[in-house]
């Protein structure tokens, strides 16, 4: 099974899971279904989070990197330097930010949590 | 003032201006929350850069000599950003704004920043041209 048919299948199988809650709520089958929504979650947070600071720090490490090995080999440019590279830095960090609000959207938006939580401790 | 300071002059005020003309638009056509997000995005995403900018120089200063401790700047470098998280935290976990507003506010110094290097890059092209 190829990997974007596994992928689609487990997503689907999520949607299934979080469509079916309200239906019916006290099966044991969509305790497990609301418990594979929660850790997809928290799976997607942790992860996104971590990728998008991992190609932010990369990415402005690499900035900081270049602006002072030119401003070192060139000091009278240093301040045109800097000026570029803080207008950068904003660039690359604006990126993280997009990933921590749409992992806080994924958070607090995207399920219910109380009804997840719900369904998962079965009341 | 240099070309490039006056650049960057030139972008605080693009920003906020264009924040107005949004948060204008936004008041005019969409739903509150939606506005809310906007503004608050908007005054965030500038005042990340405010702080960010002021931060950068006192660490690297405008020629690569550092002005201030190293203690200093890592501590404030963090608490900037744990105040930023806090922030979209409580904005986005509280249904006060929208997250789609509030990205847009988010993104205002960044399209700002496209905005101005796309009119630089023309007017450096036009001027190579005569």
């Amino acid at each position: 099974m190829s990997r974007k048919s596994l992928v689609s299948i487990m997503s689907a199988g999520l949607l299934l899971g979080s469509a079916s809650m309200s239906f019916a709520a006290g099966d044991p089958q969509v305790h497990a279904a609301g418990l594979w929504v929660f850790f997809g979650i928290a799976i997607a947070c942790g992860f996104g989070i971590g990728v998008a600071a991992l190609g932010t720090g990369l990415g402005m490490g690499n900035a900081i990197n270049g602006a002072l090995q030119g401003t070192a080999r060139n000091p009278e440019a240093g301040g045109k330097i800097m000026t570029t590279m803080i207008i950068g830095l904003a660039l690359i960090e604006s990126l993280c930010i997009y990933a921590l609000v749409i992992c806080f959207i994924l958070v607090f938006k995207i399920p219910d949590m109380g009804a997840l939580f719900n369904l998962i401790v079965g009341k | 003032m240099s070309d490039w300071q006056q650049l960057s002059r030139k972008l605080r005020i693009f920003n906020w201006i264009s924040l107005l003309i949004l948060a204008v638009a936004s008041c005019l056509s969409m739903a509150p929350s939606f506005t809310l997000g906007l503004v608050l995005g908007g005054i965030i995403s500038i005042a990340n850069f405010a702080v960010l900018s002021r931060s950068v120089i006192s660490a690297f200063g405008a020629f690569g000599v550092s002005k201030a401790s190293k203690v200093a700047i890592v501590f404030k470098y963090y608490l900037r950003l744990a105040a930023m998280g806090i922030l979209i935290c409580v904005l986005i976990g509280s249904s006060w704004v929208s997250p789609v507003g509030l990205a847009f506010g988010l993104s205002i110094v960044v399209l700002n920043i496209i905005v101005l290097g796309i009119s630089k890059a023309c007017n450096l092209s036009s001027r190579e041209a005569t």
